[in-house]
C-alpha cells in the first residue's frame, strides 16, 4: 500500500516540472530537500501531483515548506492534476493562499508564461 | 515406493527420539569402521606389497576385528556416555518437561560428546596401532627382522595414526550435527557449558593430519618402490595422488562446512528474526557450539536481552505518557440542557497528536476545540499537550475564537522545531441563540448536518496551520444549527483512511454517513461512523482518528 515517493524535474518554456509520484508522508523528506535546483531562482513551479493518492499531515508539511521556500525566493507556483479530496485539503490547510491549483497542465502553462512575460516586460 | 521402504519409514517414524539418535550414530561409526578398513587393507595390499595368503591368514580377520572392535566400543561408550541427553529427547518428545539438572547434564555432554569422542578414537586407534605391529612382529619377523622394518613400521603407524586422526575428525564433525537437535532444544534452558574447541585449532588439527597422511603416504610408496635403475612408476603415483587429494578434499571440505553450517544456521536465524518481527520481542538464538560461532550467539543474545529491557523500559514510559496525556483530554462531557456532547479519539500508536477539549465561558457558553499535530508518536504527542494547555489558558480572554487561535498561534512560533505544526479547530458555542462559531487553523472542516439527513455541509474553513508563522490573522465564521441537527468535528485519520488499494475514506463518504444515521444517537453514530471507517480500511489504522458531535435537541 505504502509507495516511496519519487520525483522528476523538468525543465520547460522557463517554467520547473516537478512531477511527483507516490505517496507524499515523512519519509519523502530526503526527496524534498532535493527539489529545488537553484539555477533559475524565480522561475515558476508547477507540482504535477498526477502519480499521487497519499499525503498525509507530516506530507502537507513537507509540501508547505516547499511552498514556503518557493515564496521566499519569489517563485510562483501551481499545482496540477490534483484529486478533488487534496483540492479540498489544500483548501483548508490555507495552501490555496501560495499555490495556485489549475485544471491543466495547458492552464499553468498559460498563466505562468504571461506572467513570466509581463514581468520581463517591466 | 516399495512396500520395504514403506515398512522402514513405519518402523522409523514410531522409534522413540532416543533410539533414532542412536541408530545415527551407530550408522556413523560403521560407515568411518568401514572406511578405516578399507584405507588400511588397501595400504597393506598395494603399498606395503602383503601377499594374499598373508592377507587372508593374518591381515584380513585383525584389520577386521580391530575396526569392528572400534565400532562396537564406541556405539557402547556413546550409548553410556549419552545417557542424560538420551533421556531428555525422549522427555521433549513425550512433551514432558525434563529437571533442570538433567538438563544442564545433557547439555554439556551433548557440547562434550564430539570432542570426547574424538579423543577416543584417537587414543583407540593408538592402542591398536601399537597391538598390531607388536603382533605383526610377533608372527612374522620375530626371528629375522627385514631390513628397514623399523623404519617403514614407524611411517606404517604415522599413516594409520594420521588416518585414526582424519577419521576421528570427520566423526567429530558429524557428531556434531547428531547434537545439534538437543542443543537447540535447550538453549536457554541451562547453561552454556563444556569444552571448548576454537574453529581455529580445529583446522589446524585437520591440516596436519592431512598434511601427514598425504607425505607419509608418498614416502611409504617411496620406500616400497625403491627408483635405482627403474623407470618412474607414472601410474602409481597418479593413482595415489588422486586418493590423496579426494581424501584431503573429503576431510578439508567436511571440517570447512560444519563451522559454515553453524553460521549458516545463524545468519538464517537472524534474517528470521529480521523479516517482521516486533523488535521489542526477546528472541533467543541456539547456542550449538562452543567455539567462535558460539561466542557469536552468545554474545548477541545478550545484546538481544539488553535492548529487550530498553524496549521495556520505553514501553513503560510511553504507557505512562499515555496515561497523562489521557489525563489531559476531557473523559466526559458535561450535560447541558439542550445540547449533547459525544467524542472519541482513538491514537495509531501508544501516543497521538489528536486532542479535543471542552472549555466552559462566561453566560453560558462553552467553547470545543479540536486539533491534530502533524506526525505521530511522542513528538506530536507533546506539541499537542502544550497547545492544549495555551487554548485553555486564552480562551477565556478573548471573546472571538479567531483572536484565540492568533494568539496561541503567536506563542507557539518562536518554539516548535521546523517542519513542525499543528492544525486546530476553535468553536464557541451559544446555546440561547442556537450558533457556533468557529475559526480554523488548517484544521478539516467541520460538517453541519440536519436531523432528516437532508444536505450534511462542509463549513468553508482554510488558513494556514498553527506553528508556521507568526503574526497571522485567521478568519471566523458563524453556523446556525438547526434544532435536531448539529456539528462534527473530526480529525483527517477519517477523511485520509485508507484501504487495500490506496483509495481514501474521502469526504463524500464521509458526508454519506450523516444522511443515513444522522437521526440516531450521538453515541450510537460515532462508533458506526469509527467501524465504517475500521471496515474500510481493513482494521488497520495508519493515523489518529478523533470524531466528535456537538447536537442541539429538539
Amino acid at each position: 500500500m505504502k509507495k516511496k515517493l519519487n520525483s522528476q524535474t523538468e525543465w520547460e518554456e522557463e517554467m520547473l516540472f516537478l512531477r511527483l509520484s507516490g505517496d507524499i508522508t515523512s519519509e519523502g523528506e530526503e526527496e524534498f530537500k532535493k527539489m529545488l535546483p537553484l539555477d533559475e531562482p524565480s522561475a515558476p513551479v508547477v507540482l504535477d501531483f498526477a502519480g499521487v493518492d497519499y499525503i498525509n499531515s507530516a506530507g502537507l508539511a513537507l509540501l508547505i515548506g516547499l511552498v514556503r521556500r518557493c515564496r521566499e525566493s519569489g517563485r510562483p507556483v501551481g499545482a496540477i492534476n490534483l484529486s478533488g479530496h487534496y483540492r479540498k485539503i489544500f483548501h483548508m490547510v490555507g495552501l490555496n493562499d501560495y499555490i495556485t491549483v489549475f485544471d491543466s497542465e495547458d492552464a499553468a502553462r498559460l498563466v505562468f508564461a504571461s506572467e513570466n512575460n509581463h514581468e520581463s516586460g517591466v | 515406493m516399495c512396500l520395504r521402504q514403506k515398512i522402514i519409514m513405519k518402523v522409523v517414524s514410531e522409534m522413540t527420539a532416543s533410539r533414532r539418535l542412536m541408530r545415527r550414530i551407530f550408522r556413523l561409526a560403521a560407515y568411518i569402521g568401514t572406511v578405516a578398513f578399507a584405507a588400511i587393507t588397501m595400504g597393506n595390499q598395494f603399498i606395503q606389497g602383503v601377499t594374499l595368503k598373508q592377507q587372508l591368514t593374518f591381515y584380513f580377520p585383525v584389520v577386521f576385528g580391530q575396526c569392528l572392535f572400534a565400532v562396537l566400543a564406541l556405539y557402547a561408550l556413546s550409548a553410556a556416555y549419552l545417557k542424560p541427553v538420551l533421556h531428555v529427547l525422549d522427555g521433549f518428545e513425550k512433551e514432558n518437561e525434563p529437571e533442570q539438572e538433567l538438563v544442564a547434564r545433557s547439555r554439556k555432554k551433548a557440547f562434550n560428546y564430539p570432542l570426547d569422542m574424538f579423543l577416543f578414537l584417537v587414543l583407540c586407534g593408538v592402542g591398536l596401532i601399537l597391538i598390531f605391529h607388536f603382533s605383526e612382529w610377533f608372527f612374522f619377523y620375530k626371528e629375522d627382522i627385514p631390513a628397514n622394518w623399523w623404519l617403514v613400521t614407524l611411517q606404517n603407524a604415522t599413516f594409520e595414526l594420521t588416518l585414526t586422526v582424519s577419521l576421528a575428525m570427520l566423526f567429530f564433525a558429524f557428531s556434531r550435527r547428531l547434537m545439534r537437535g538437543l542443543l537447540e532444544k535447550t538453549t536457554g534452558l541451562a547453561p552454556d557449558e563444556g569444552k571448548r574447541l576454537a574453529v581455529k585449532n580445529r583446522i589446524l588439527l585437520t591440516i596436519t593430519s592431512i598434511v601427514v597422511v598425504a607425505t607419509s603416504t608418498f614416502l611409504s610408496a617411496y620406500l616400497f618402490f625403491p627408483l635405482a635403475g627403474k623407470p618412474l612408476p607414472v601410474g602409481l603415483f597418479v593413482i595415489l595422488t588422486v586418493l590423496v587429494a579426494v581424501f584431503c578434499a573429503v576431510v578439508g571440505v567436511v571440517t570447512a562446512s560444519d563451522t559454515a553450517r553453524d553460521i549458516v544456521l545463524v545468519t538464517g536465524k537472524l534474517e528470521q528474526m529480521t523479516r517482521g518481527i516486533q523488535p521489542g520481542l526477546h528472541q533467543t538464538l541456539a547456542v550449538t557450539s562452543l567455539d567462535e560461532v558460539g561466542d557469536l550467539v552468545v554474545a548477541f543474545n545478550r545484546l538481544q536481552q539488553q535492548v529487550a529491557k530498553i524496549y521495556r523500559d520505553v514501553d513503560r514510559e510511553l504507557a505512562l505518557a499515555r496515561s497523562v496525556q489521557a489525563e489531559l483530554l476531557p473523559k466526559k462531557f458535561p450535560s447541558l440542557p439542550g445540547w449533547e456532547i459525544t467524542g472519541v479519539s482513538l491514537p495509531a500508536r501508544q501516543v497521538g497528536g489528536d486532542f479535543f477539549d471542552y472549555i466552559p465561558l462566561q453566560d453560558g457558553r462553552f467553547g470545543l476545540a479540536v486539533g491534530d499535530a502533524a506526525g505521530k508518536g511522542m513528538p506530536a504527542a507533546l506539541l499537542m499537550a502544550a497547545v492544549v494547555g495555551l487554548l485553555r489558558a486564552e480562551a477565556p480572554r478573548e471573546e472571538s475564537p479567531a483572536a484565540v487561535l492568533s494568539r496561541v498561534n503567536d506563542l507557539i512560533c518562536g518554539t516548535v522545531s521546523v517542519g513542525m505544526f499543528i492544525t486546530a479547530l476553535y468553536a464557541v458555542f451559544d446555546p440561547s441563540a442556537g450558533t457556533c462559531t468557529l475559526s480554523s487553523a488548517g484544521h478539516v472542516s467541520p460538517v453541519r448536518f440536519s436531523q432528516d439527513g437532508t444536505a450534511p455541509e462542509l463549513a468553508d474553513t482554510g488558513a494556514l496551520p498553527l506553528g508556521l508563522a507568526s503574526g497571522i490573522s485567521y478568519s471566523e465564521i458563524t453556523l446556525t444549527i438547526p434544532p435536531g441537527g448539529g456539528i462534527a468535528f473530526y480529525t483527517d485519520g477519517i477523511v485520509e483512511a485508507r484501504n487495500v488499494t490506496g483509495e481514501l475514506y474521502g469526504f463524500p463518504r464521509f458526508l454519506n454517513a450523516f444522511r443515513y444515521s444522522s437521526g440516531s444517537e450521538s453515541e450510537s453514530f460515532i462508533s458506526s461512523i469509527v467501524e465504517k471507517v475500521f471496515r474500510f480500511s481493513g482494521g488497520e489504522q495508519e493515523d489518529d482518528l478523533t470524531l466528535l458531535v456537538v447536537r442541539r435537541l429538539r
